[in-house]
C-alpha cells in the first residue's frame, strides 16, 4: 500500500539534480533572450491558443497559464518539468509533435507571460532549466 | 405545434439479419457482478455493478486496499521530460480478476484486481519520448474469442489490439498490432478521442474527431466555415480490416443531404462522436450520439436542419447502415452536444417493459427512446423558438421538447437564476447579466454591439461546458432510477463580424496581442502544416463566464448537482447538490454571508450505482483548470432514493475520471481515477472488511 508514482518528485529523484528556489526577494534568473519568448509566442499563437487563450487566461478546453490555477499546480515546481510537461502532453490533441526546440521557446513564452525577465543568455537547452525552481512573480 | 416523428422507422430486414449474429457473441454477461466489461460498465452504459457487499452500514469503513501511479514507474524513469497530465481519464475494465486500464500517457495497463500489482504494460514502439508522448483515454475495450483475449485500445492515430494476457501486440491485426484512424485534414492535425472504442461482436466501432482544427480553431471554433466530418467507422477485431463507414454527414446521393443548405454539405464537418457509445447485442445496434457542426455558434452558410449533428443514431452494427435517429437540436448555434453516453435500459412503463435507450444533452433534457424503433416513449414536441438577428442566419423555427421529464438543469437565463446570497449581491448580478440578451434555453447567439451600453452578445445556460457531459449518467436496472449528473455555467455566444479571408461571416473570437508576432513556418522536421491561426489580428476564442466583480459566479448554486429520475414513473424524484465549493465559500465578498450548507461543485463528476447505493465524487481541477476541487476530495455515498449523503470517504486527490466497482476473491473494490498537481496521479481502491 505505497503511495507511489508522484511524478514532480520522481522527475526531480530521476534526473539527480537538487533544484533551487528564486527566493521571493531574489529576482527572477534572465533564462532567456527577447527573441525567444517572441519565437515562442507565434508558436504558441499557432499551436496552443485555439485551447489556452491568446492571452494564456483559459481559452475554455484548456486552463490557464498565467492564473492562479496555474500557479496553484507549479509553484516550486521545476521549471525543466514544465518543459517536459509541454513537450510530452501539448498540444493535447497532438501530444508528441512538438520538436525539442520548440517546447523550450514555449517554454520561454510562459516564463516571460508569468514575469520572468529576458536577458543575455541564450537558452540554449533545456538542462538549462534543470536547477530552476518555479516561483510566482506578482 | 405539431407531434414529431423524426425518428426513422426500423429497416426490418437488416435486423433479422444480424440479431443471431450478436446472439451468439456475447463475450461477458453484463449481470456478471464480478465483472466491469468496459467503460460504462457493460455495453448498455448503465455504470452499474449489481454488488451489495459495501452498502449503507459499512460505507462509512471503506479504506484504501492498493493505489497505483497513473503511469508506472519503469516508463516514468527512462524519460526525464516524460511529465503526464494529472487527468487520468481511465475507468478500468475488469474481466476475470484483471484490470485494464488506459495509463496516463494512452498507454494500456494490466493490473492485478486484489492487489493492484502490473500485470504488463504496453510499450511505446519505438522506445522514444516521442512515441510515448500522450495522453489518457477514457477507457480500453476487452474481446474474447475461445483463447483468444484481447484489449482494444485507442492511441492518437491508432486503434491498438493487445494481447490480454501478455499485453504484446497481435501481430496480425492491421499493422503489426496497429491500424492508423487519422482522417486527412489540410492542417494535418491528428485524431482525437477521449472516449474508449465500443467492441460489439466481432467489431469495433469508433467515433472520434479529426476535422476539427479545419475550421481554424481547436474546438467548436474558428473563422473558417470549412471542416472535416468525423465519421463513425467499424474495423474487424480479428484483422483490423476497416467494415464500414457511417457519414455523420451525408454524402450526396445520401438521405439527409437537403438538411445543408447552400450546397454547404459540400465543406461542412465536424459532428464527432466524444461522449461514449453503447450497443444492445441482442438487437445488433450501436446508439452513437454525435455532436455540434462546424462553426457551432454561427449557420448562415449551412441553412437546413444539418443531419445527423446533435443527433443520436442507431446503427447495424454489422453493417453500419442507419436504422433510426432523432436530432436533439436543429441547426444548431449553440453547441449543444449530444454528448452523453446513451444509456440503455429496459423500464416497466405503464405495466409494459419498454425497451429503452436513455440519452442526455448539453440542453439539459433527457431524451427517452424505444431503442428498436427510434419511436419516443413519450411525445416530444416540436416547439417554436425565438429566432435569430444575425444577418444571414436562418434559425430553426422549432425545436424538439420532451414533455414527460423536467429538465436536469437550469435551461436560459431568468432573473431567479441570478445570484442572490445577498440583495445587494443579486443586484451586482442584474447589472452583469443587464449586459447581455437573456432568455430561454434556445435564445439565438447575437452580434455584439460596441456601442457604449449595447449588448454584449447572448448569455445563456446551459451554455457549452454546462449540463450534460461524458459524465452524466448512470442506470439503476433494479428500481428504474436514471442519474443526471451536470454543471451549471452560462456561456456568452456574442458574434463578431468577419472580413476575409476568414471565410465565415460571423464567430466568436478572442482579439490576439496586437503586438503579437507573426505566425513562423514550421520548423525543419515539425509534423505541423502551417495553420492561419489569425486573421485580421484576430482568432478563435471563446470568452470565460462572466462573473460578478468580486470574481463570484453571476448565478445562485447549486453549481453541480445530481438530479434523479424514476423512468418507469416518468418524473424527477430529487435534486442534490454534488459537494461543495471551498474556492467560492472562500471569497471575501461572501465574508458574513450565511450560505447553504453546500454550495454543489462544477467539476466534471461521474457516477457510479451499485445494488445499495449510488457514488459521486469530488472531481478534480485537472479535469477543467477552473472548476472542480484542488484538495481535500472526498468520494461520496448517496442514499439513491433520496439523495441524501451517507458517507464521505477522503480521497487524495479529486476523481478524474468515473469510479468503477467489482468482486473479486469474494471482496467488493471501488476504484477511482484521481490525480492533481501534489499528488500526480493514479487509481486507488477501496474495500471495507
Ligand atoms: C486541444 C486543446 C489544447 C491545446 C491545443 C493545447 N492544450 Fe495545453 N492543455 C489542455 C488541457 C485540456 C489541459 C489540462 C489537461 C491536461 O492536464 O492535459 C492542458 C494543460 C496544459 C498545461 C499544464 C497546465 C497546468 O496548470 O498544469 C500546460 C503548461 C499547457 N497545457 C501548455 C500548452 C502549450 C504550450 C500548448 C501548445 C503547444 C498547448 N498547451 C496546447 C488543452 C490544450
Amino acid at each position: 500500500m505505497r503511495h507511489i508514482g508522484f511524478i514532480s518528485a520522481g522527475l526531480l529523484v530521476a534526473a539527480g539534480f537538487a533544484p533551487f528556489a528564486s527566493r521571493g526577494a531574489e529576482p527572477p534568473p534572465a533564462l532567456f533572450t527577447a527573441d525567444q519568448p517572441a519565437a515562442g509566442e507565434a508558436l504558441y499563437l499557432q499551436r496552443c491558443s485555439g485551447c489556452h487563450n491568446a492571452n494564456l487566461t483559459d481559452g475554455g478546453q484548456g486552463p490557464g497559464l498565467i492564473t492562479d490555477g496555474f500557479w496553484s499546480n507549479w509553484e516550486q515546481k521545476s521549471a525543466r518539468t514544465l518543459y517536459g510537461r509541454i513537450l510530452s502532453t501539448m498540444p493535447s490533441n497532438e501530444p508528441g509533435s512538438l520538436l525539442p526546440g520548440e517546447a523550450l521557446l514555449l517554454t520561454a513564452f510562459i516564463l516571460k507571460s508569468n514575469g520572468y525577465p529576458a536577458g543575455e543568455q541564450t537558452l540554449e537547452t533545456a538542462d538549462t532549466l534543470n536547477p530552476v525552481r518555479l516561483h510566482r512573480q506578482k | 405545434m405539431q407531434i414529431l416523428k423524426r425518428a426513422k422507422s426500423p429497416i426490418l430486414a437488416v435486423l433479422l439479419s444480424t440479431a443471431s449474429f450478436f446472439a451468439a457473441r456475447v463475450a461477458v454477461a453484463a449481470e456478471d457482478g464480478a465483472a466491469w466489461t468496459g467503460y460504462g460498465g457493460n455495453k448498455g452504459f448503465q455504470r452499474y455493478a449489481p454488488l451489495q457487499q459495501i452498502d449503507a452500514k459499512n460505507v462509512a469503513q471503506l479504506h484504501v486496499a492498493w493505489r497505483r501511479a497513473g503511469l508506472d514507474p519503469v516508463l516514468q524513469e527512462k524519460f526525464l521530460d516524460l511529465v503526464p497530465s494529472n487527468y487520468l481519464k481511465s475507468t478500468p475494465t475488469l474481466v476475470n480478476g484483471v484490470l485494464y486500464g488506459s495509463n496516463a500517457i494512452g498507454l494500456v495497463e494490466a493490473f492485478d484486481a486484489v492487489t493492484g500489482a502490473t500485470k504488463w504494460i504496453q510499450k511505446p514502439l519505438p522506445v522514444t519520448l516521442k512515441e510515448a508522448s500522450g495522453q489518457g483515454m477514457r477507457g480500453v475495450e476487452y474481446w474474447r474469442s475461445g483463447n483468444d483475449e484481447r484489449v482494444i485500445s485507442l492511441r492518437g492515430d491508432f486503434i491498438y489490439a493487445l494481447n490480454a494476457k501478455t499485453g504484446e501486440a497481435i501481430k496480425d491485426f492491421g499493422d503489426d498490432g496497429k491500424v492508423y484512424i487519422g482522417i486527412p485534414t489540410s492542417d494535418h492535425f491528428g485524431s482525437r478521442q477521449t472516449s474508449a472504442p465500443l467492441v460489439v461482436g466481432d467489431i469495433i466501432i469508433i467515433g472520434g474527431t479529426g476535422g476539427n482544427t479545419q475550421g481554424n480553431g481547436t474546438g467548436d471554433l474558428g473563422l473558417n466555415k470549412e471542416a472535416v466530418p468525423e465519421d463513425i467507422r467499424a474495423y474487424d477485431v480479428r484483422n483490423g480490416r476497416q467494415l464500414w463507414t457511417f457519414h455523420v454527414l451525408p454524402r450526396e446521393g445520401e438521405r439527409g443531404l437537403e438538411t445543408w443548405g447552400k450546397e454547404s454539405w459540400r465543406f461542412s464537418g465536424d459532428m464527432g462522436n466524444w461522449g461514449g457509445m453503447s450497443a444492445d447485442e441482442e438487437l445488433g445496434y450501436v446508439y452513437i450520439p454525435l455532436s455540434a457542426p462546424n462553426m457551432a455558434y454561427y449557420g448562415g452558410h449551412r441553412p437546413g436542419d444539418n443531419l445527423y449533428a446533435n443527433s443520436i443514431v442507431a446503427l447495424d452494427a454489422h453493417t453500419g447502415k442507419l436504422v433510426w435517429h432523432f436530432q436533439m437540436v436543429h441547426h444548431d448555434l449553440w453547441d449543444y452536444d449530444t454528448a452523453s453516453p446513451p444509456v440503455l435500459a429496459d423500464v416497466k412503463i405503464n405495466g409494459k417493459t419498454v425497451k429503452a435507450v436513455i440519452q442526455a444533452n448539453k440542453v439539459g433534457y433527457l431524451y427517452v427512446f424505444d431503442r428498436k424503433t427510434g419511436e419516443p416513449v413519450w411525445p416530444i414536441e416540436e416547439k417554436d423558438v425565438p429566432q435569430s438577428t444575425v444577418p444571414g442566419e436562418v434559425t430553426s423555427r422549432t425545436q424538439p421538447i420532451p414533455t414527460k421529464l423536467p429538465p436536469f438543469d437550469i435551461q436560459g437565463i431568468k432573473e431567479s437564476d441570478l445570484m442572490d446570497f445577498t440583495p445587494a449581491l443579486h443586484e451586482e448580478a442584474k447589472k452583469v447579466a443587464d449586459q447581455y440578451v437573456t432568455g430561454g434555453v434556445f435564445t439565438p447567439p447575437s452580434v455584439i454591439d460596441p456601442a457604449e451600453g449595447g449588448k454584449k452578445g447572448t448569455l445563456s445556460a446551459p451554455g457549452v461546458w454546462g449540463s450534460g457531459n461524458w459524465n452524466t449518467g448512470a442506470f439503476d436496472p433494479d428500481t428504474g432510477f436514471y442519474y443526471a449528473v451536470s454543471r451549471t455555467e452560462p456561456t456568452v455566444y456574442g458574434l463578431t463580424k468577419l472580413k476575409p479571408p476568414a471565410t465565415l461571416d460571423y464567430s466568436i473570437v478572442a482579439a490576439v496581442n496586437p503586438n503579437a508576432p507573426p505566425p513562423t513556418p514550421p520548423a525543419a522536421g515539425s509534423t505541423f502544416a502551417p495553420p492561419p491561426p489569425m486573421i485580421n489580428g484576430m482568432r478563435g476564442g471563446l470568452p470565460l463566464p462572466p462573473t460578478l466583480p468580486s470574481g463570484l459566479p453571476l448565478l445562485k448554486p447549486p453549481y453541480g448537482r445530481v438530479t434523479a429520475y424514476d423512468i418507469g414513473k416518468g418524473e424527477r424524484k430529487w435534486v442534490a447538490p454534488n459537494g461543495d465549493d471551498p474556492a467560492i465559500r472562500a471569497n471575501p465578498a461572501l465574508k458574513d454571508v450565511k450560505l447553504p450548507p453546500l454550495l454543489g461543485n462544477s467539476g466534471r463528476a461521474a457516477p457510479l450505482l451499485t445494488k445499495t447505493l449510488l457514488f459521486l465524487a469530488d472531481a478534480s481541477d485537472a479535469v477543467i483548470g477552473r472548476a472542480g476541487i484542488h484538495a481535500d476530495a472526498k468520494l461520496r455515498a448517496y442514499d439513491k432514493a433520496t439523495g441524501k449523503v451517507v458517507a464521505e470517504i477522503p480521497l487524495p486527490a479529486g476523481a478524474t475520471g468515473a469510479p468503477m466497482s467489482y468482486e473479486a476473491n469474494g471482496k467488493q473494490y471501488i476504484v477511482v481515477p484521481v490525480g492533481n498537481a501534489a499528488y500526480g496521479s493514479g487509481w486507488v481502491a477501496f474495500t471495507v472488511n
